[in-house]
């Protein structure tokens, strides 16, 4: 072949692979404009809301799994008694009202008259008492609750009682709290007594969407419910009136973050969960995209194994608090500034038990001279410290990457070990496979302890077992006693500044995540779960 | 010919009992825990143990594996963890846009990269050839991640001439799954051509220097039935070889692809399973995909003989 051919046919080939890329590489160049918040009143009801998810639910029971897969979906079929606002303070949804007798022990819950289940039957005492005891014996939230209940009981058709043996004040937060899908949701007893303690598959609730269909891996469609009757208050957070604009709701699950994205910007979506926030600004440019920066979303804590050398060392946990710039570490685990904070508050502004002390002359001191010092004072002995993260969060493998080169200014020897999401929850149940876990909790919850984790040390991973976790102990079971809420609060900072003292994890930095809205739709309101009454599309 | 297909379908049966037995130890034996990923961050260890009891996954290695083997003599393969289905049910109910991926893949391929590759070996070292030889290299070296990506942005977004993913089944849309069926498939398509381009180009060169073709040529044959009639069915064994191999790998499912594009098809679902260590889901595809390869490899072998009358089974 002459070289004149030759040259010719490698201008071809470069010539398309320059197109693909350039095509790649073209993105519209439109004017900024965020959109404005819209009035309710120029509503409009209709169509149906395709809302892109990331990850398939196992099933579709929130009773039966803590992933919140299950929840976003399953929370517009079913209600809570009581339901977070967007203070984070539970108000009765399902429930009248209530009052609190016996000095905290005894909560009568009066219930809304006339709400309908999906299968048109009124809700009573006579669901909610077998919603309540299915929710002690099978939900997360609810078995952390069952030790301390004495009774529950309908007095009428329209008032339950419930009665502690000891005081708990985290009752009414927990029955309202979406993490971990802990929320006490109300289902017919017939479908109780049907289901037991075995994943429901039939879900019928009382919200404005009825459950209609579940292809699994594929999607979940809702339809409007035409009996349901919203409560009368100014909706705010998950509480309070809840339109259902919109006849149909389908939960797609696309894994793919550019495939969400792509579904977006055709229309094919109307919402996508989760996208990548490194493309932010060319969201934020594109009028007919809406970037969505979920606001008070999570924080990422430094958890220490307590239970093996070296962190078993005040010393050493010292020692990784003074080496790492929290800066840094916010700039390469989650990358661009609009997503992450500097917070010191275990919870964040916005919630009741925010701290604004917590921290001081502790969280992101760095001082790598005394970092080495006292290192060397807790005896390590250069065996490697293991980070086990997993592989796929965007969030976690780089986190772990920043702290690695962090520490190794110290003296430390690091092994970073990724894997997938299975082998890290496997290895970390186990005292002897890792060291530090960076691990995303939300940056605002219900109550201080809907979580064991805080509610003793021996509900977490971190394996601690010595006198602080005594004295750690102690704090917890005060909190938990404790209903009068500035009191409880005293408490809460006590607990801080325990944390901040003995150091069991660390809090890095708060971040959000993105979603990204297509113009179509509006009244979207930003709150940590994603929720989709009250919104309706623009044709 | 009879006697050797009834003889090679007796021996599936060993074939998928190592293979069981591969599967069951591989997947028992692979970090991760299934009841944890089930029960979530925050669960205790007393939630763990009632779950994994609950399941059998408390009893000792061989007890499991001899109730599972028995299940499936009795015709039961197992039930997902995740997906609360039957394996078998949740197997086929993906088949549909597997095999029409794997047939519009394969049939791109075929109907592409045959008469490239047999264009590229008559004209051999011309530019013609040159020029095949860089597209079969580009279809083979391209991630399909990447060309599916590009495709979607192309043809899905700019263009809005297809979907920018998802699948809807047959008894849905009738005709209307091939809006569904073209990206992925021309995605998958793009390789198979360069494969089997390379490979038809390979074979005619072999065949295009040997005495009986030059004989035809000599006895004054046309050049096209030179070509098609005596020089390519020579060529076709070893095309049909990789041919059978590579439909055998796309009906198995190609996870990436159906990732991406977001069609629930046989790859996802092995994906999606081995990441959440869905144990009857992962022995199962394992399973499933061990026949396709055995029965595949059986069409292949049959294929040999009708091509060639000289290759006789007894």
């Amino acid at each position: 072949m002459s070289r004149t051919k030759k040259f010719l046919t490698l201008f071809c080939l470069a010539i398309l692979v320059c197109s693909c890329l350039v095509l790649i590489g073209c993105s519209q160049e439109k004017p900024a404009e965020v959109a404005a918040p819209v009035d309710q009143e120029a509503a409009k009801f209709g169509g149906t809301l395709v809302v892109a998810k990331p990850a398939s639910p196992p099933h579709l029971d929130p009773d039966k799994a803590t992933g919140p897969e299950i929840s976003d979906i399953m929370y517009h079929v079913y209600e809570g008694l009581f339901e977070m606002n967007d203070k984070y303070e539970p108000i009765p949804q399902l429930a009248e009202g209530y009052t609190v007798a016996d000095e905290g022990k005894t909560y009568v819950i009066t219930l809304r008259q006339g709400v309908k289940f999906h299968n048109g039957k009124e809700m009573t005492s006579d669901d909610v008492v077998p919603s309540i005891n299915r929710w002690l014996n099978v939900n997360g939230g609810g078995a952390k609750v069952k030790p301390f209940i004495a009774s529950v009981t309908a007095d009428s058709p329209y008032q339950v009682t419930v009665k502690f043996t000891e005081v708990y004040a985290p009752f009414l937060n927990m029955t309202a709290s979406y993490a971990s899908n802990q929320k006490l949701v109300i289902r017919p007893k017939e479908l109780i007594e049907k289901f037991g303690e075995e994943v429901i598959t039939e879900p019928i609730g009382t919200g404005p969407y009825k459950f209609v269909e579940w292809i699994p891996d594929q999607h979940v469609k809702l339809a409007k419910f035409a009996e349901y009757v919203p409560v009368t208050s100014p909706a705010s957070g998950e509480a309070g009136a809840r339109i259902a604009y919109v006849d149909e709701i389908k939960f797609q699950f696309v894994t793919e973050p550019a495939v969400r994205v792509a579904g977006v910007q055709t229309g094919e979506y109307h919402f996508a969960d989760q996208v990548p926030t490194d493309q932010y600004d060319e969201f934020a440019a594109n009028p007919d995209l809406q970037a969505i920066i979920v606001n008070n979303d999570k924080n990422m804590l430094l958890t220490f194994n307590m239970g093996q050398a070296p962190f078993n060392n005040i010393k050493a946990r010292q020692a990784v608090s003074m080496a790492m710039d929290l800066e840094e570490l916010g700039r390469g685990m989650v990358g661009n500034e609009k997503f992450w904070t500097l917070e010191p508050s275990l919870f964040a502004k916005g919630s009741i038990w925010y701290d604004a002390d917590a921290g001081q002359g502790v969280y992101n001191v760095v001082d790598l001279e005394k970092a080495k010092a006292l290192l060397k004072e807790s005896g390590y002995d250069g065996k490697p410290v293991v980070i086990l993260q997993g592989r796929e969060d965007p969030n976690e493998s780089p986190g772990a990457m920043v702290l690695k080169s962090q520490l190794e200014k110290i003296g430390m020897v690091v092994d970073v070990q990724l894997y997938d999401r299975a082998t890290v929850v496997d290895l970390r149940a186990k005292v002897d496979t890792w060291n530090i876990h960076l691990s995303p909790f939300r940056a605002v919850y219900a109550d201080p302890q809907v979580y064991g984790a805080w509610m003793g040390t021996k509900g977490w991973i971190t394996n601690w077992d010595d006198a602080d976790s005594k004295k750690m102990d102690d704090i917890f079971a005060r909190m938990i006693k404790e209903i009068d809420y500035t009191k409880r609060l005293a408490i809460v900072k006590e607990w801080n500044k325990e944390v901040y003292t003995t150091l069991p994890y660390i809090k890095t930095v708060n971040f959000s995540r993105l979603h990204l809205a297509n113009k179509s739709l509006q009244g979207y309101v930003d709150f940590p779960q994603s929720c989709f009454w009250n919104v309706w599309l623009e044709k | 010919m009879f006697n050797y297909i009834v003889r090679r379908l007796i021996m599936l049966l060993p074939v998928l009992i190592i293979v069981a037995v591969i599967a069951f130890l591989a997947t028992h034996m692979m970090p991760g825990d299934p009841v944890r990923l089930i029960l979530g961050d925050f669960a205790t260890e007393d939630q763990v143990m009632a779950l994994k009891k609950e399941l059998g996954y408390d009893k000792p290695l061989f007890i499991q594996f001899f109730v599972w083997i028995g299940q499936i003599f009795h015709g039961n393969v197992g039930e997902s963890l995740f997906l609360h289905q039957p394996v078998t049910e949740a197997i086929l109910s993906r088949l549909e846009p597997t095999i029409l991926l794997a047939l519009v893949g394969q049939t791109l391929g075929v109907v592409i990269g045959i008469p490239l590759g047999v264009l590229a070996a008559v004209r051999h070292r011309s530019w013609i050839d040159q020029s095949a030889i860089g597209f079969s290299l580009i279809g083979i070296s391209i991630p399909n991640f990447w060309l599916a990506l590009v495709l979607i942005l192309v043809f899905g977004v700019n263009l809005r001439w297809f979907p920018v993913a998802g699948y809807r089944p047959i008894s849905e849309v009738g005709f209307g799954v091939i809006k569904y069926i073209v990206l992925p498939g021309v995605t998958l398509g793009f390789m198979q051509c360069g494969i089997i381009a390379r490979m038809t180009r390979s074979a005619m060169l072999d065949v295009l220097k040997q005495d009986y073709v030059r004989t035809a040529r000599a006895k004054g044959l046309s050049e096209t039935v030179v070509i098609t009639k005596h020089a390519l069915r020579n060529a076709l064994i070893p095309v049909v070889t990789v041919i059978g191999f590579s439909l055998a790998t796309l009906l198995g499912g190609t996870w990436i692809v159906e990732t991406v594009f977001n069609i629930p098809g046989t790859g996802a679902l092995a994906i999606t399973s081995i990441m959440r260590r869905d144990y009857p889901i992962i022995q199962g595809s394992m399973i499933f995909v061990a026949l396709i390869y055995v029965l595949v490899n059986l069409l292949v072998d049959i294929s040999y003989a009708l091509i060639n009358p000289r290759i006789k089974y007894r």
